[in-house]
């Protein structure tokens, strides 16, 4: 099995946050939002959540290279919308540009927007998928004091902090980390949150044979980057250093099963996308000398509250934490609020060091599944 | 009605058998009776069995017994019923759905020291359920802390295991999840006092009712099903999942 280079030391990631509230009151002083995509992390996430709970943002663009649906989630919002990311970057209300687009086009469309002047960026998870995109992007932003935010929203969870000051008082060493993801059809929480946007017709893939180890790799490695992105944070904030991967596989239908050693803790990444049936399940576990710490996150697009914390110690007690009714997609702008306001730092670092690490996991997890680990 | 004799120390057997006081009736004198062996006792009480004395071998404490005991059951030709309190026959087929249709089982297992290799096995053994049939090991790893391997099934469908150590003497916990549309879990966490077995899909969840009988008297029913004609694979099925949890523990880090 490929064995991981190190990624460092933990650079000690701010745990400063849910206690400030940034509140500008007049519509017209909020920040403009340009959103570019238009799929349902943006009609269903990304804008609601915007109108709904930023006291900091409006939304005033929507752009989207293909389908009308820029237009249509423009409508509602009273903002403007175009067919180009590049009218959207072109526009002076759009002080902040947020990239809801597919991964492989966030560090082009985030080097774009530094280009065309704007000094806010929130951008979904990835940030890039690749070291040399990364570099590219974070000296852009550090050149141009560009306040930047990625979507990991399970990172930005008020829970996550919890259990983190919950192992900081512990002084805890981990033993092991499990990521569990049972994942049913995002569509059904879609319709939840806003009225359906169309989708227009499904770009042609071709067909996924999991029997052939290339694309396998190639399956594994954009889960990674694109799905289990949503732990590998909170892994690194436990395992600063992986040390191998133990094996790794894709799972049919579409799934992936990781596990990775860290000293003498492991840690395992599992994920299935499920065609129908059973409610979203996503389970973070962490166990620890002392206690066992099992987190729930809500299902995705969802403004369900806070993560769901049980402790489990040694005797057998189970301490459950209060939830909270802020969730990570709503902090997560919150925070690039706080950023804007001076009233958190920019942390460019623990941003750099985040997408290292997954993009390291990932490439490692793909060369396992190409050597011919386990399937 | 002829009372099937029972010859065993264990208070607990001993309680079932008087709850099962129509069927059988305990006993100071082995010869012809049903034993309830265990673990730590001695060899020559399994060669004493195999050797004529007994008519059928209830075994206990599965996790610690010696090979030897084992292969001494194997070639004696008796029924032998495997007690595992953590993996019981009623629960197993109340877990036992639809093995065709899961996609990954994934097992966590955590454990003081004293029961981190029986839980392991037994965790093993829930996964063969899920999976229904026999496993086969891909990778495994062993650390201080724990270790971590995986499986394939019937049907090649992946399976995984994490296990982790405590020093502390804590009590066993398992939970082992067959992920699929319709999805199950088995959950049992011996300090918590959870033991809880649910299936889900899109209409919601459900929880299989609680098995109120007590393990030992499950064992001894089943015994005497075994007397009856019924062939348990208990010990088979306690070979595969010892000889699995043993290669897993076994791999150290290069």
């Amino acid at each position: 099995m490929p064995r991981m280079s190190e990624i460092g030391a933990n650079l000690g990631r701010s745990a400063t946050k849910a206690t400030t509230v940034v509140r500008v009151s007049s519509e017209a002083a909020k920040r403009g939002v340009g959103v570019i995509g238009a799929g349902p992390g943006v009609w269903a996430l990304h804008v609601p959540t915007i109108a709904a709970s930023s006291d900091a943002f409006r939304v005033v663009h929507v752009a989207d290279a293909g389908g009308g649906r820029a237009a249509t989630i423009a409508e509602r919002h009273g903002a403007r919308a175009s067919a180009a990311a590049a009218d959207l970057l072109a526009d002076p209300a759009v002080d902040v540009v947020a990239i809801c687009t597919p991964p492989a086009s966030h560090a082009e469309l985030i080097l774009a927007a530094v280009a065309a002047g704007k000094r806010a960026i929130f951008c979904e998870k990835p940030l890039a998928t690749s070291v040399d995109e990364l570099e590219a992007v974070l000296v852009a932003c550090t050149d141009a004091d560009v306040a930047l935010v990625v979507g990991t929203n399970h990172l930005f969870d008020p829970a996550w902090d919890r259990v983190k000051q919950h192992l900081d008082q512990a002084g805890a060493k981990i033993l092991s980390v499990s990521a569990l993801l049972s994942l049913a059809p995002n569509d059904r929480y879609h319709a939840l949150v806003a009225d359906p946007v169309p989708a227009g017709a499904p770009p042609h893939r071709p067909p996924i044979d999991l029997g052939d180890p290339e694309m396998a790799a190639a399956v594994v490695r954009q889960l990674m980057i694109g799905l289990a992105i949503h732990d590998i944070p909170l892994l690194r904030d436990l395992l600063p250093g992986i040390d191998r991967v133990e094996y790794a596989r894709a799972v049919a239908p579409i799934g992936y099963d990781v596990a990775v050693s860290a000293g003498d803790a492991f840690a395992r990444l599992s994920a299935v996308m499920l065609p129908s049936g059973t409610d979203t399940l996503w389970r973070f576990t962490i166990v620890t000398t002392h206690d066992r710490i099992e987190i729930e996150f809500p299902p995705p697009f969802l403004h369900a509250g806070s993560a769901l914390v049980q402790v489990r110690d040694e005797e057998g007690r189970v301490v459950r934490f209060p939830p909270v009714a802020a969730d990570g997609y709503q902090e997560e702008w919150r925070a690039l609020a706080e950023v804007l306001e001076g009233i958190r730092p920019m942390e460019y670092e623990q941003l750099d060091a985040d997408a290292r690490f997954a993009i390291a996991l990932a490439d490692a997890a793909a060369d396992a599944v190409r050597e011919g680990g386990p399937r | 009605m002829t009372r099937v004799p029972v010859w065993s120390d264990d208070p607990a057997f001993r309680a079932a058998a008087a709850q099962l006081a129509n069927r059988v009736r305990p006993v100071a004198e082995p010869r012809d009776a049903v034993w309830v062996i265990a673990a730590e006792g001695p060899l020559a009480r399994a060669d004493a069995a195999a050797a004529g004395g007994a008519r059928a071998v209830i075994l206990t404490g599965s996790g610690a017994v010696s090979s030897a005991v084992l292969d001494v059951l194997a070639g004696s030709g008796l029924p032998v019923i495997v007690h595992r309190p953590r993996l019981r026959a009623d629960e197993a087929g109340d877990a036992a759905g639809d093995p065709g249709r899961l996609r990954l089982v994934v097992a966590d297992v955590f454990s003081g020291t004293p029961e981190f290799r029986s839980a392991t096995i037994d965790a093993i053994g829930w996964i063969r359920v899920l999976l229904g049939g026999p496993i086969v090991l891909r990778t495994a790893r062993r650390s201080a802390g724990g270790a971590v391997a995986s499986f394939e099934g019937p049907g090649a469908v992946p399976a995984s295991l994490l296990a982790t150590r405590w020093d502390a003497p804590t009590r066993a916990s398992i939970r082992v999840r067959g992920v699929a549309p319709t999805a199950v879990e088995v959950d049992i966490d011996d300090a918590a006092g959870v033991r809880s077995i649910r299936s889900s899909d899109a209409k919601g969840e459900v929880a299989r009712p609680a098995r109120r009988e007590s393990g030992a008297r499950l064992s001894l029913r089943r015994a005497l099903d075994a007397l009856d004609g019924a062939h348990p694979g208990d010990l088979n099925e306690l070979l595969h999942d010892r000889r699995l949890a043993e290669d897993v523990l076994a791999a150290r880090a290069p």
